[in-house]
């Protein structure tokens, strides 16, 4: 039981992959709460429009 | 004329010539003026590039000097303080030598296609970013994405208002926002992921593969704006002077039948659209088109209009005869050449061209110094404005 729960805390602390698609991805749009919630996907989405193609 | 007077009216010039049966009032002059815009109002490209006051200051200078119908550039091709918050930028700048490279670049590898193809997004997040930007890397802060959202944000809200303050001073918008510039999939590919020299061995090695990549980064550049036009009231917007916009490059470097393969089939798909809503697009092509001009023969007149490059725009015309045709100016008579030599080039296209189809511009992004001498062009802009042929 304590080794369960030792894997289950590792995982919880475990940081972030910010280049992982999409749990990184996801991490970094929920961390843009200057932008509405439902305005958030659209804005990252046009920020790797200007970054992939330019 | 008032503001919204000259925004009409130069409207009606674009719309009128891009007709082909409608004679404009007078000839519409389109500007194909780039990184030259910054150097002639005095600035350096990275000033410019850099201080949004500074781009403001050189896009209303440039039009209240020079006074053109429209601006194909306005400040948006080069977002640099938006890809420099992640690392280098793609474009080699050198404000001494006065000189704005593009760096030869390939983030997408010759065995990566179906990766790719699976997930365009998912690809581009996880490959394409931390090679191209150096700062994007497993363990970044995300107080950096954060600053390249507001980057994002503030170089589009930026954009917006240097066009309307252009439109305050009678400039209307060139292209509709409601369909907008439509990146094609094989673009991409071509400029922003394999390169040149990559994507040309490609399309003869694994050219299926080529080709569902092309369809695959599609679904996340053109298809947006593609759904947006096929959901679009029909008919054209009459606050802009063209309805859509896409930019032709890739063809440079397909024969025949790698442009059937790859640039066709979404091309027309988008082309197709455009005759069924009875809207206007304007292609804007760099390089030579004339060899792919049988693929568009059974488009009525009326809706395309093409901007030439190293094509003759006599032979266009020939080749077109059912598209409008955008170009003419020889950057070399504007720079090397005399006043007198540039309004006869121009009044030479007017006699040949016809009382529709045409609208002029330069036949070249012009980007240097030298590329322009300022008295032809303020010479012709007067010109062109109170000339009616």
């Amino acid at each position: 039981m304590e080794k369960q729960d030792d894997k289950k805390q590792d995982s919880q602390n475990k940081p972030v992959d910010y280049t992982t698609y999409p749990e990184g991805f996801n991490a970094l749009v929920a961390s843009l709460d200057f932008i509405p919630e439902e305005k958030r996907m659209a804005t990252m989405l046009s920020l790797i429009d200007n970054l992939g193609r330019r | 004329m008032t503001a919204q007077e000259q925004r009409e009216y130069r409207v009606k010039l674009f719309r009128d010539a891009t007709s082909m049966e409608r004679k404009p009032d007078r000839i519409p002059h389109l500007s194909n003026f780039w990184t030259w815009q910054i150097l002639d109002m005095g600035y350096k490209f990275s000033e410019a590039m850099h201080d949004y006051d500074v781009m403001e200051k050189v896009m209303l200078g440039f039009h209240e000097k020079y006074g053109f119908d429209n601006y194909q550039e306005t400040g948006i091709r080069n977002p640099q303080r938006v890809t420099e918050t992640l690392g280098d930028s793609i474009y080699i700048v050198d404000d001494e030598k006065e000189t704005f490279c593009l760096k030869d670049h390939s983030y997408l590898e010759s065995d990566e296609y179906d990766e790719l193809i699976e997930n365009p997004t998912k690809f581009i997040w996880e490959k394409v970013l931390p090679r191209k930007f150096y700062k994007f890397r497993p363990d970044m802060d995300p107080e950096l994405i954060r600053q390249a959202v507001r980057e994002n944000g503030l170089f589009w809200t930026k954009a917006f208002e240097r066009n309307n303050k252009l439109a305050q001073m009678g400039v209307p918008g060139l292209i509709s926002p409601k369909n907008g510039f439509a990146s094609l999939g094989i673009e991409y590919l071509f400029s922003g992921l394999r390169g040149i020299r990559g994507i040309s061995r490609d399309m003869r090695r694994c050219p299926d593969k080529v080709k569902a990549a092309c369809t695959a980064l599609d679904t996340i550049s053109a298809e947006p704006v593609v759904q947006n036009l096929i959901h679009d009231v029909p008919g054209p917007d009459m606050d802009y002077c063209f309805d859509m916009l896409v930019a032709i490059l890739a063809h440079t470097i397909m024969n025949r039948s790698q442009w059937e393969m790859f640039y066709w089939p979404p091309l027309k798909r988008i082309l197709d659209e455009v005759v069924r809503k009875d809207k206007t697009i304007q292609l804007f092509v760099e390089g030579s088109f004339v060899r792919f001009a049988d693929y568009f023969q059974d488009y009525p007149k009326g809706h395309i209009a093409i901007q030439v490059e190293q094509d003759d725009i006599l032979e266009v015309r020939k080749a077109f005869p059912n598209c409008c045709v955008i170009g003419g100016m020889s950057a070399s008579l504007l720079g090397s050449g005399t006043k007198e030599q540039c309004i006869d080039r121009f009044k030479f296209l007017c006699d040949e061209l016809g009382d529709s189809g045409f609208i002029f511009g330069q036949d070249k992004m012009i980007s240097y110094r030298n590329d322009a001498n300022p008295e032809n062009v303020l010479a012709l802009c007067e010109f062109v404005r109170n000339y009616r042929p």
